[in-house]
């Protein structure tokens, strides 16, 4: 075995041209007179051809961003300082541009697909925030100011004079619609901010009445308060049994409900009438400190609760009668 | 030096020598656009630049694998030198270019290649399916011209008669399977 050694050693000498001398023509002769020993010598001289064939591909296949079988992974493991492998930088010859892009131009890198995820994800709770909820509720909310805002009582309503309600005194046909804000015009929000619109009271017309008043005289201090006597201040205006006193301002506002609601709610100055026209003709009166209202020949007494509440239909016929006196 | 990329020319060379063929990517990079430019300058198109480019590298890897290599010019400099080699080489291969320098055609001669026994696709399919040690230390050997203690250096082997005595049986075992494949009489 030694020997075949060296011979294969003697042949790759010769066949890189590191002999010389004597050793070259001693080579030389043993060729031309040992055939065996020329053909051993063209053996190796076709395989290590095909050896340094195999080498060049296995570069090349390198150059081109191939990884040849076996081989890199080994001379990866052999140069453990080598941060990148070779088929990250070198791609094919014809991405060349590609090559100088990827060393010269910050790219985002999707090796870290988990942390894509959670920016794709993000990014769609963001839009469906926007789009989804905080849009379509300062839409709904731009929407409600609108319709508080010009909620306009209707203006034939509100300048004709037929449309006037009969009022006892003098009503000064002030609207003050537009600076009024009421509980009723706000809307019946749903509650968690969805979209549903929810119809409203609308406001019809509203103006100012100055109502007069009444107090029936006890006939203490007055033997016959029968007849009238007009004069003094005025505060005092005696008519039949009743004598006239200090009125006062009452708000009427005139409403549709969307609900169909018949009848009123009365606070200290304000009424609110509830399925009543303004063109329908209605005085208000205040006898004994209660406000009446008249429509139609017939009298309701509207209570100052604070509540919605019906018309109730007043029977009293001396009640009726003494309404009626003045 | 490896952690940060090959810095210099000695870099390179050091680790060619060494038979780290992640220099050869280095090199490929550092003189892509100088080749290429070339080539497509000199009526070159993009496949025969990539040709060059190899050809090139190739060239560059053997020499400089060499021991007795020594680096006189910039890197770049010597590469492109051979670039410019290789190119003139294909350019009068090609018909169009084929009287561009009569004396160096001239010169060429099919002759010159000798007659191998075996067909050297043949072999070097039968290099590839060698076991990785036989085939990195044949490929060493014969191709990088790496020197025995090198090869022993580079693949842990003891010394360099344990490489030599490896590299035989490495040869031996190539050579069994070639001319069993073959057989004495399909000798070419």
């Amino acid at each position: 075995m030694k020997s075949d050694i060296d011979r294969i050693y003697l042949i790759d000498r010769f066949l890189k041209g590191e002999l010389s001398g004597l050793t070259l023509d001693e080579f030389k002769s043993r060729m031309r007179t040992n055939s065996e020993f020329a053909l051993e010598v063209e053996s190796q001289r076709a395989i290590i051809e095909g050896i340094k064939l195999a080498r060049k591909q296995h570069l090349i296949s390198i150059l081109n961003g191939e990884k040849a079988p076996g081989i890199i992974a080994h001379v990866e493991q052999s140069f453990e300082n080598t941060e990148k492998t070779i088929e990250q930088v070198i791609p094919n010859f014809k991405e060349k541009e590609q090559i100088e892009t990827k060393e010269y131009k910050l790219k985002p890198n999707f090796n870290d697909w988990y942390l894509s995820v959670a920016a794709v994800l993000l990014a769609g709770l963001l839009l469906y925030f926007v789009f989804g909820y905080y849009i379509p509720h300062q839409k709904l909310e731009m929407a409600n100011i609108d319709s508080t805002t010009t909620a306009k009582p209707e203006e034939n309503l509100a300048t004709t004079p037929e449309s006037k309600p009969d009022v006892a005194v003098n009503p000064s046909l002030k609207d003050t619609s537009k600076t009024e804000n009421d509980s009723l015009e706000k809307p019946l929000l749903a509650q968690g901010g969805d979209s549903m619109k929810v119809e409203n009271d609308k406001k019809l017309f509203q103006t100012m009445y100055s109502v007069a008043a009444f107090e029936t005289i006890t006939p203490e201090g007055s033997d016959n308060n029968s007849n009238v006597s007009i004069g003094g201040t005025g505060n005092d205006l005696k008519v039949n049994n009743l004598r006239k006193v200090k009125g006062s301002t009452v708000k009427v506002e005139y409403w549709q409900s969307v609900v169909g609601f018949k009848g009123y709610k009365l606070s200290n100055t304000k009424l609110q009438l509830f399925d009543m026209k303004p063109e329908e003709k209605v005085s208000l009166k205040y006898l004994d400190k209660q406000l009446y209202l008249k429509k139609n020949g017939s009298y309701y007494k509207l209570n100052a609760s604070g509540n919605f509440e019906s018309y109730q239909k007043e029977n009293n016929i001396e009640l009726i009668k003494s309404l009626e006196s003045n | 030096m490896f952690g940060i990329g090959f810095n210099s020319d000695n870099d390179i060379v050091n680790e060619i020598k060494r038979g780290n063929e992640k220099a050869l990517v280095t090199l490929y990079k550092q003189n892509l656009n100088a080749i290429k430019k070339f080539v497509l300058n000199n009526s070159g198109t993009i496949d025969e630049a990539q040709d060059v480019m190899q050809e090139t590298l190739i060239a560059v890897w053997q020499n400089v694998a060499k021991p007795e290599f020594l680096l006189n010019v910039k890197l770049s400099t010597y590469v492109f030198s051979i670039a410019k080699n290789q190119w003139y080489k294909q350019l009068k291969k090609k018909t169009r270019f084929k009287v561009v320098d009569v004396a160096m055609t001239e010169n060429i001669r099919a002759d010159e290649a000798p007659m191998l026994m075996y067909d050297t696709k043949i072999v070097s399919d039968y290099v590839n399916k060698l076991d990785e040690t036989c085939r990195r230390l044949l490929m060493y050997f014969y191709f990088d011209g790496l020197d025995m203690n090198t090869i022993a250096e580079q693949m842990g082997f003891a010394n360099s008669d344990t490489v030599k005595s490896k590299k035989y049986q490495c040869f031996k075992k190539l050579e069994t399977s070639i001319k069993e494949h073959f057989g004495k009489d399909d000798f070419i």
